[in-house]
């Protein structure tokens, strides 16, 4: 009796936590087909795709394209170099040398930091240096500061299941330090490393505090997105997060499939 | 035996920090022979095994192969190949390709997946090409390390522990596969290992290790049956060691343990009256009665375990001596008189079966007993 009563009520409060992390966003993609005369909440007035050919057309949402490129731009750059950073710095990290420990808390504590006061450290550095904050330079580095730290984490968790001794029995084969680093490290951490570029992608992506006083005069989408929430009132807005979910999804697919293919059957 | 596969060790030291894994260790091991390296864990044997196959560099002495001095020589470039304990085995290659690896690396085309296949077939698991490490066995997964270290024909093949991670059965099927495999190849063998009876049963050379340093290094008949040190004995097993003070020495040496025990064995050593020395007796030379106590050699004690072994009966004893004390009976003797736990008996010995122990080391050797 007393199990069957504990089942049904951690269902219930299972079923309220699926609702509550995905019913907003079920309630924006429905909202989003909203019919030309309708509003930003239900009822539906017909199903329509006018929303988002407003987006396209209209000009009065700014330059929304520009800051969704802005943003694939920074995404990508944030992506290759963590990528890059968090390899090397994660096969470093291997070796216990001098100070690691010290380095390796100095690289996590941008993560503690509250985004905002990162963002204004940076932000009032360019101003001290009379430098002007710029998508591409500030905006790309406070970036880093947020998408780093976690590749390296990410890097340490792939790390943990790596065998060194892969890498030695290469050597042994008589294989050079490159050939080593292409044929036997670099296969094997690939999966991980497409997990640390998802991340480093997403979190760039949609990074909002540390851009706030980084980005400089252009936008990038979120930022794009939280300004015209305080103009417009039409569920354009809600087109745009169904358009951007869906870029997710593919980027998130593309990965498994990228995974799928290299990896094979372990 | 020619030059091919002689491994020379010139005083071969490696240290870490201040400690010397290995410690100024000379030794000679014949081309083509099977050479077990066995200790303690710490002993050194790894790093020496590491050392010969240039994953680690000695920091001074010098180490040769087939006459040539390879100390710096690129680990791979050597004509060594080591076999890991965990078999290293690449998981994102097939078998084919972890096979084929090695000759991938010194820039074979096409052929080398052909040679890896024909290597595999030679280890029985030429069925099973295309699969990937993850779905073998254990066993399984050795043979295809073992497949991978003999494509290139090195001339000496290094194995750390390759049986530990086996079961029992697989062990002692490999155990007899390894020996053959040496047998047909005619190459040099070193296997690192911290079992005895592996090292006895295999090698035509076992170094006993200890602190770095090389304790023995003989043929097994020769480490089992005449123990160079206490340390030595007490490790491979098979001994009972007793302590005691020489009295006089002539034709024959008299001695007297701190129990008061009189022992008698023919001099085969320098000793002077007065040292305190130790010696070994064979457990299967012990012979246990229970008569009076007196006479040389002869040690009273009390049965404190008796285990069946099938084809003798191990007994053991509490004496005044500090060590345990184990004779090993004929099973048809011992049945023809059986003994029981608290019996009282004397365990005697002939002077010929005394073996003098001239070594100092006296650890105890038991680290990694079983």
């Amino acid at each position: 009796m007393q199990s069957k009563l504990t089942f049904w009520l951690l269902t219930a409060v299972f079923v309220l936590f699926i609702l509550f992390l995905y019913g907003p966003m079920i309630a924006i993609f429905i909202l989003s087909f909203q019919g030309p005369t309708g509003g930003m909440t239900f009822p539906l007035r017909g199903m329509s795709l006018h929303w988002f050919a407003d987006l396209f057309e209209s000009s009065r949402y700014g330059d929304l394209g520009g800051a969704f490129m802005r943003s694939i731009i920074l995404g990508l750059l944030a992506m290759v170099i963590t990528v890059t950073v968090s390899f090397f710095a994660g096969l470093g990290f291997r070796r216990k040398f001098r100070g690691s420990g010290v380095l390796f808390y100095l690289a996590i504590i941008s993560l503690v930091m509250p985004g905002v006061l990162t963002g204004l450290g940076i932000g009032t550095l360019f101003t001290t240096l009379g430098l002007r904050t710029n998508w591409l330079i500030s905006g790309l580095g406070a970036h880093l500061t947020w998408t780093l730290p976690f590749g390296l984490l990410i890097m340490f968790a792939v790390l943990n299941r790596f065998n060194g001794s892969w890498e030695e029995a290469a050597r042994d084969a008589g294989a050079k330090r490159t050939q080593v680093l292409t044929q036997v490290t670099l296969p094997i951490l690939f999966p991980g490393l497409i997990a640390v570029a998802l991340f480093g992608l997403t979190l760039s992506y949609d990074e909002f505090p540390r851009s706030l006083l980084t980005i400089g005069t252009k936008n990038t989408l979120p930022l794009q997105v939280a300004s015209l929430t305080s103009n417009v009132t039409t569920p354009a807005l809600y087109a745009i997060g169904t358009l951007t979910t869906a870029l997710s999804l593919l980027v998130i697919a593309a990965a498994f499939a990228a995974i799928a293919l290299t990896g094979r059957k372990r | 035996m020619s030059k091919v596969g002689e491994i020379i060790l010139d005083k071969v030291t490696r240290k870490f920090g201040a400690v010397a894994a290995v410690n100024a260790v000379d030794q000679v091991i014949e081309g083509g022979s099977y050479c077990c390296m066995i200790g303690p864990s710490g002993c050194g044997k790894s790093t020496l095994l590491r050392m010969i196959a240039g994953h680690e560099t000695p920091t001074s002495g010098r180490i040769l192969i087939g006459g040539k001095d390879v100390t710096h020589v690129r680990t791979g470039e050597r004509g060594t190949a080591l076999m890991f304990q965990n078999y290293a085995l690449f998981p994102h290659l097939s078998l084919t390709d972890n096979v084929a690896f090695p000759l991938k690396i010194h820039g074979l085309g096409a052929e080398r997946r052909d040679r890896a296949r024909e290597m595999l077939a030679r280890v029985q698991l030429g069925h099973m090409a295309d699969r990937m490490p993850s779905q073998l066995s254990g066993g399984q997964q050795q043979r295809v390390a073992l497949a991978r270290a003999l494509i290139t024909n090195p001339q000496v093949l290094l194995l750390d522990e390759p049986l530990s991670a086996l079961d029992e059965f697989l062990r002692l099927r490999m155990r007899v596969e390894l020996k053959r495999l040496q047998n047909d190849l005619g190459i040099t063998f070193i296997h690192v290992t911290h079992t005895q009876p592996e090292a006895i049963a295999l090698a035509d050379k076992v170094i006993v290790m200890d602190h770095g340093l090389i304790e023995q290094a003989a043929h097994p008949r020769e480490i089992y049956d005449r123990p160079h040190s206490p340390y030595v004995a007490r490790f491979m097993g098979g001994q009972n060691v007793v302590s005691a003070r020489v009295l006089t020495v002539g034709d024959e040496i008299q001695a007297e343990g701190a129990e008061g025990g009189r022992y008698a064995f023919a001099p085969r050593a320098a000793l002077r009256a007065g040292q305190e020395i130790r010696f070994a007796v064979r457990r299967d030379k012990i012979r246990l009665d229970q008569g009076p106590a007196g006479g040389a050699n002869a040690l009273p004690g009390k049965v404190i375990n008796v285990e069946y072994q099938g084809t003798f009966v191990k007994v053991e004893l509490v004496t005044p001596q500090a060590e345990e004390f184990v004779a090993h009976l004929p099973e048809s003797d011992f049945f023809a008189k059986p003994l029981h736990f608290g019996d009282e008996v004397v365990a005697r010995w002939q002077p010929q079966d005394v073996c003098m122990l001239v070594g100092s080391n006296n650890s105890s050797g038991d680290a990694l007993a079983h």
